[in-house]
């Protein structure tokens, strides 16, 4: 029961993660990003490489991290910047761009599954229950970003700025925050932070291609649950989805997590559609 | 009474020019349907004929993404489900129950339509990605829904094997005959998506997608009309399923995976997602692709991610939007926006002794109403009241809650205290569409004209909530729908004539001048024949002659009947055409009473009046029309 | 670590390398193919998760076909592979399979599908167009040799490859057996086969855990394995994405002081670089014995080029998958030597009653055969050609493992 329930927090950082790499897009420049787990994977690729060209772990973090702001960066030129307005074309769009990423990673890095080895896994014992250390880690890294970043979005300047964008891009233009720069950053600042975190997360699942569009639906149920553009709502979806999906095929059996998952995501639709904690302010995604 | 009796003919005539060419699209595509299907006795060979059947079912999918995505403005990423719900129906009816293909297809279909329904539900509440999430889910459920069904029903994660040889009714069916039924099934479903979309149901589907305010001002629910077209859209996947079903006679889980979703995807757009012939050129086009896959080999996800980017962004209206986009370029640059600015002068009437038809107008009454947002007090006690047959101008400075009020009685906003009541029903708690099914119509500051609608069919849709016609009687065009499409088309052909805007009707609604734009406005919202007209700030953005235009009109309107609440800034307007004025500041009535009291009033003087263009003016001819506010 | 393993390479290199440079080649006279080609087409999924295995069947059957022609071709016929992308998908496969055959240049052979779907979808046209078809899937329902004459399977069914898994229950007396395999085709057959393995060898399935091979933890999976306290655990995944959630989930679980024997989807992979070494400890998997360096020299002269082209090809893995294709390969070729004719119904007739002779198959060098009621490989000997090794094990040179 307790390895289980680390079982699901482990999984349930990896949502947060990624629904945390939502928020920061969709805070900032009004878009969901689809291919953000992708990008998570190139970083989980890049530590491949690294590890193989026997770059110290340092070096692979800040190699993923770069990787990934460019890879963004290079998505939100090609992929965002020209939508047309409204019509939801970035549903379009940026799938399009994740089946690209997909390709191209299984282009370069090959079909199969590369196991990233930063760090010996031995598991721990903890409350009674047995986890992997890089599961602790995410955890933390989860928990750190979503508290930190919830309180950047609603302490500071840039944060509200950012946030008051997301609401209503005519007025803050107006008040002179550069709308076009202010995508451009959102999006290299989730690939930085995708990449980042790509390698922790490889460690986990294994890098391999075709796992993101898994973790990019999860990642979008726990963003949903807890509330689109709140951070906070992601750390609290994020973990409740994974404690739940574990929880699910523990006790209901292995091919009822996915149906829990459901079901609870349609009942929040019903019943509080505007996420745990969110606001309904950002309520059409 | 002899202007009546000439637009009625003209009326007719419009009817009846529309009639023939109906006829004759539907028998040409009879004809089309009827020479494609029997193509394997003209010489067809197996593969080309394997390759006809998926592109068929590829136009079913991709009808089917059309209808939620180019009409519903939702995308449906769970059209692999569906198809799947439609294949197994089908498949296990074909081997446990009865074989026979029309009843597989018929199966099918209902199948996914649940499929439809049950993601639909919660999935629209909020649309965009939400739904997109929610139906995606459901194909990535399939191979664990696999695993719940008992083994020996459906195969499982193994596959269905051992579906039997299409058989319609008792007869078998030789591969020829499979094929003209496959063509022939989709022939009717792709009339019948045709006139889904080329209909009121399609129109209201488009005003559906312009934005939040419109569809619930006209009484069109856009919850409802979402879920129809987005369960209706379901219908396609499963009938493709149950086609598939037969034509493999295997049906393997790999089949239904997000894969197929972008494939149907990229069709859709390089068809364009409001497309109605180019399904079947998109469609085609894949089914090429998937079949040249061995070209791309391994690089096939970059292509077809790189297609579905490019698409998103470049094909907003597919090959055919491409089309006319290329045709724009050509095309000297005065044919694009039309004669639009240039026709007001000509039009103004003069035949004053017309009359609206009897407007049913009904008592207003704003009792002690409140509203608080956040901390912020809107209103504070508004109370007023608005007579039949009478223009009531609610004037104020900005944020004096004028627009706020309107949007209360209008149902957008719910009441934090007090009552608006019409006649004797109290409309205050009533949702927004509720409130204009009562009869109260309105404009909006800045005209909310849908985009892809003629100026006549933007001045029907107001009429769109008070009749409705059975879905199926819109799909068969019975003369039921035909009466009422050709009477509402009347309707707003007349009402267009009396605003003079008759030479704008058959130009695309969102391409007219603003001015134009308003009145095209003004124009729908009479054509639902209201009890309640609320104007916000109508006159803005019009010149001269437009105001005096819009003057005759609203004083006509009046004495229709009809009760005509006014927001305006333009106080000789309000002033001309006002029987009482109601001024509001600060959330509050600061006095009321007939313009030429208003105008004298010390305190209002003082505070607004002073403020305000227009007051100067004796006439509101010599109004500058320039009194435009930015928002 | 590293260096070890880098070391162990150069010498592998170097063996590899001597032995090309010492070996005769026995049968290198090469007489030029006369008369047409004998077209062998893949049709196969050349993008996702299956892609992989369909590189690794193509590379095998290649190196055959490259041998086979050096030798004369099949009945003077050139062979040529050629590879059509389905994208796993069985409708695209069948709608391949169709064009292929509309083309005009009806295949003398079609390796159909990686997946039991795709081999399922296409297994109706083939025999109806009396198309010979070969492939690795291995579901039951494509065995029926009275509705499918024209197909036959390359790899052992999991009632042949696991049969090692049975003696090993009965060797180590386990009472208690806990499984743990995906829930697709390919986990509902193992399902059936270890219950009957274990049930013939005194012992009893406790529990049975699926997983969704896209899942990311399976930890839960094997704790609740762990409940029904079993002797040993079978678990299997295909290729390394999966094999490496499941062998963490192992260790996170606590469940390594359980015995696990592992199944053939892992076998042909290095363990030691997808699993932690704790992980993979008190572990064991089944693996033919041609994946095992220093067999004896007749095999390591069959093996020779296969081992070369794998190196060459940059592709991840062992000679696992590339054997697979290979045997492929090589027994339509002895069937079309055997029937002196390259039309799939005589080709079929003869491999129906198939045995192949010592030495001949890298799967199983000791022979196997088809009958009329089976399709699939019957191998001579009982343990299924294959040997139980540790889980820990390295690859060397990209092709071998090597036990440690």
């Amino acid at each position: 029961m307790i390895t289980s329930l680390w079982a699901g927090l482990a999984t349930g950082s990896i949502y947060t993660l990624i629904a945390i790499g939502y928020n920061i897009t969709l805070t900032t420049a009004g878009v969901l990003n689809f291919a953000y787990a992708n990008i998570v994977m190139i970083g989980a690729f890049v530590a491949v490489s690294g590890l193989a060209l026997g770059l110290p772990i340092w070096a692979i973090f800040i190699l993923a991290a770069l990787v990934g702001a460019i890879v963004a960066t290079a998505e939100e030129r090609v992929a965002v910047r020209f939508l047309p307005k409204g019509d939801h074309a970035e549903l379009i769009t940026t799938i399009g761009a994740s089946t690209v990423l997909t390709g191209a990673t299984a282009l370069i890095w090959g079909n199969t599954a590369l196991r990233v080895d930063l760090f010996p896994q031995v598991p721990l014992q903890l409350f009674g229950g047995s986890v992997q250390p890089n599961s602790i880690i995410l955890i933390i890294a989860a928990l750190v970003l979503g508290v930190g970043l919830h309180f950047f979005n609603t302490r500071t300047k840039f944060g509200l700025a950012s946030l008051a964008h997301a609401f209503d891009r005519e007025s803050t233009m107006l008040r002179g925050v550069n709308v076009r720069w202010l995508s451009i950053v959102a999006f290299a600042a989730s690939g930085a932070l995708g990449g980042l975190i790509g390698p922790l997360v490889g460690m986990t699942t294994t890098a391999t291609p075709f796992i993101a569009i898994t973790l990019a639906i999860k990642g979008f149920i726990a963003l949903y649950c807890g509330g689109v553009g709140s951070q906070a709502g992601a750390i609290i979806g994020g973990f409740g989805i994974g404690i739940i999906e574990a929880l699910a095929n523990l006790w209901l059996g292995p091919n009822y997590g996915d149906f829990a998952v459901f079901a609870v995501f349609l009942a929040i639709l019903l019943i509080r559609p505007q996420g745990i904690v969110g606001t309904r302010m950002l309520r059409s995604v | 009474m002899s202007t009546v009796k000439v637009e009625t003919r003209r009326g007719g005539s419009t009817v009846a020019a529309r009639r023939i060419p109906r006829f004759v699209t539907a028998l040409l595509w009879v004809v089309v349907i009827a020479v494609i299907a029997i193509t394997p006795l003209l010489g067809l060979d197996d593969q080309t004929q394997r390759q006809v059947i998926l592109t068929a079912i590829m136009v079913l999918l991709v009808s089917g993404v059309n209808l939620t995505f180019g009409w519903a403005g939702e995308l449906n990423m769970g059209i692999p489900a569906m198809y799947a719900a439609g294949a197994y129906v089908g498949g296990y009816l074909y081997i446990h129950v009865l074989n026979d293909v029309v009843v597989g297809v018929i199966a099918g279909g209902l199948a996914a339509l649940l499929i439809g329904i049950i993601t639909g539900v919660p999935g629209l509440r909020l649309g965009g990605w939400v739904l997109a999430i929610v139906s995606f889910f459901v194909v990535i459920l399939i191979p664990s829904i696999l695993q719940v069904i008992p083994a020996n029903v459906v195969g499982g994660s193994v596959g269905l094997i051992g579906i039997p040889a299409p058989m319609l009714f008792g007869q078998p069916l030789t591969s020829q005959g499979f094929f003209a039924f496959v063509i022939v099934v989709t022939g009717i479903w792709f009339a019948v998506y045709r006139n889904i979309v080329k209909s009121r149901v399609g129109d209201s589907l488009l005003i559906v997608q312009e934005g939040r305010v419109l569809a619930p001002s006209l009484g069109l629910s856009r919850y409802r009309l979402k879920l129809m077209a987005y369960a209706v859209g379901a219908i396609p996947a499963g009938m493709a399923g149950a086609l598939y079903a037969s034509l493999d006679r295997f049906i393997g889980p790999e089949s239904f995976t997000l894969q197929l979703a972008i494939n149907v995807l990229a069709a859709s757009i390089i068809a364009g997602r409001r497309s109605i012939y180019p399904i079947i050129v998109g469609a085609a086009f894949v089914q090429f692709i998937n079949v040249r896959s061995s070209d791309f080999a391994q690089y096939g996800l970059v292509v077809f991610g790189a297609l579905l980017i490019v698409g998103g962004i470049a094909f907003a209206g597919g090959i055919a939007g491409l089309g006319r986009r290329l045709l724009k370029l050509v095309a000297p640059k005065r044919f694009r926006r039309g004669a639009a600015s240039t026709a007001t002068q000509s039009t103004a009437r003069t035949d004053s002794d017309y009359a609206f038809p009897a407007l049913p107008g009904k008592l207003l009454s704003v009792v002690d109403v409140r509203k608080t947002f956040g901390g912020a007090v809107a209103l504070d006690g508004v109370s007023f009241e608005a007579k039949p047959g009478q223009i009531t101008a609610l004037i104020g400075p900005n944020g004096s809650g004028k627009t706020t009020m309107l949007n209360i009685i209008n149902g957008f906003y719910p009441v934090t205290s007090g009552t608006v009541s019409l006649g004797e029903r109290t409309i205050s708690s009533m949702p927004s569409t509720k409130v204009a099914r009562q009869g109260v119509a309105r404009t909006f500051q800045t005209p909310v004209v849908p985009n892809g609608l003629k100026a006549i069919e933007v001045v029907a849709s107001g009429h769109l909530a008070s009749k409705s016609v059975p879905l199926i009687a819109t799909i068969l065009r019975l003369p039921f729908y035909g009466r009422v499409r050709r009477s509402e088309l009347e309707e707003a052909h007349e009402i267009l004539v009396q605003l003079g805007l008759d030479q704008f009707e058959q130009q695309p609604g969102d391409s007219l001048s603003l001015g134009t734009r308003r009145m095209i406005e003004l124009a729908r919202s009479l054509a639902s024949k209201p009890s309640v007209v609320l104007l916000d700030e109508v006159a803005s953005g019009l010149d001269t002659h437009e105001v005096i235009e819009l003057a005759r009109v609203l004083r006509l309107v009046s004495r229709a009947g009809a009760t005509v609440v006014l927001v305006e800034h333009n106080f000789a307007l309000v002033r001309s055409l006002a029987d009482m004025v109601v001024v509001l500041a600060d959330g509050a009535v600061l006095t009321s009473g007939p313009p030429a009291e208003i105008e004298k009033h010390p305190e209002v003087l003082r505070r607004f009046l002073g403020e305000m263009a227009g007051l100067s003016g004796t006439s509101i001819v010599a109004t500058p029309s320039t009194t435009a506010k930015g928002k | 670590m590293k260096r070890h393993v880098t070391i162990s390479a150069a010498i592998a290199i170097a063996a590899v390398a001597g032995l090309a440079a010492c070996s005769a080649q026995p049968s290198a006279s090469p007489s030029a193919t006369t008369g047409g080609t004998f077209t062998v087409d893949m049709i196969v999924g050349q993008t996702g998760p299956l892609a992989a295995a369909a590189a690794d069947f193509s590379l095998g059957m290649q190196t055959a076909a490259d041998g086979i022609n050096k030798a004369g071709g099949i009945q003077g016929k050139k062979v040529v592979v050629k590879i059509l992308d389905d994208k796993s998908d069985p409708t695209q496969a069948v709608t391949q399979l169709q064009t292929l055959i509309n083309s005009g240049t009806k295949p003398d052979l079609v390796y159909a599908g990686i997946s039991s779907s795709e081999t399922l979808a296409m297994l109706p046209i083939l025999t109806q167009n009396k198309i010979l078809s070969i492939s690795q899937a291995t579901a039951a329902a494509i065995n029926v040799p009275a509705t499918y004459p024209y197909h036959f399977g390359v790899s052992p069914t999991n009632a042949e490859g696991l049969a090692v898994i049975g003696a090993t229950i009965k060797s180590k007396k386990y009472k208690k057996v806990a499984l743990i395999v995906s829930n697709d085709a390919n986990g509902a057959d193992l399902t059936t086969t270890v219950t009957t393995d274990a049930t013939q060898n005194g012992a009893k399935v406790v529990d049975t855990e699926q997983y969704d091979p896209n899942g990311v933890d399976y930890t839960v999976q094997f704790q609740r394995a762990l409940a029904a306290k079993p002797d040993v655990i079978f678990t299997d995944g295909s290729g390394p994405a999966i094999a490496g959630r499941l062998f963490s989930a192992r260790a996170t679980a606590g469940a390594t002081s359980i015995p696990l024997i592992g199944g053939g989807g892992i076998s042909g992979l290095a363990l030691n670089t997808i699993a932690s070494a704790d992980a993979i400890k008190n572990c064991s998997i089944p693996v033919f014995s041609f994946l095992i360096q220093g067999g004896d020299t007749a095999e390591a002269a069959l093996l020779k080029p296969l081992a070369a082209a794998t190196k060459a090809s940059g592709q991840t893995g062992t000679i696992y998958g590339p054997g697979i294709g290979f045997d492929a390969m090589r027994i339509v070729a002895l069937a079309g030597k055997t029937a002196k004719s390259t039309s799939g119904a005589d080709m079929a007739k003869v491999l129906g009653k198939l045995s192949t002779p010592k030495g001949y198959s890298v799967q199983y060098p000791d022979g196997f055969s088809y009958s009329s009621s089976t399709h699939f490989p019957t191998v001579s000997g009982t343990t299924g050609g294959k040997t139980l090794i540790s889980c820990n094990t390295t690859v060397i040179d990209k092709t071998y493992i090597q036990v440690q």
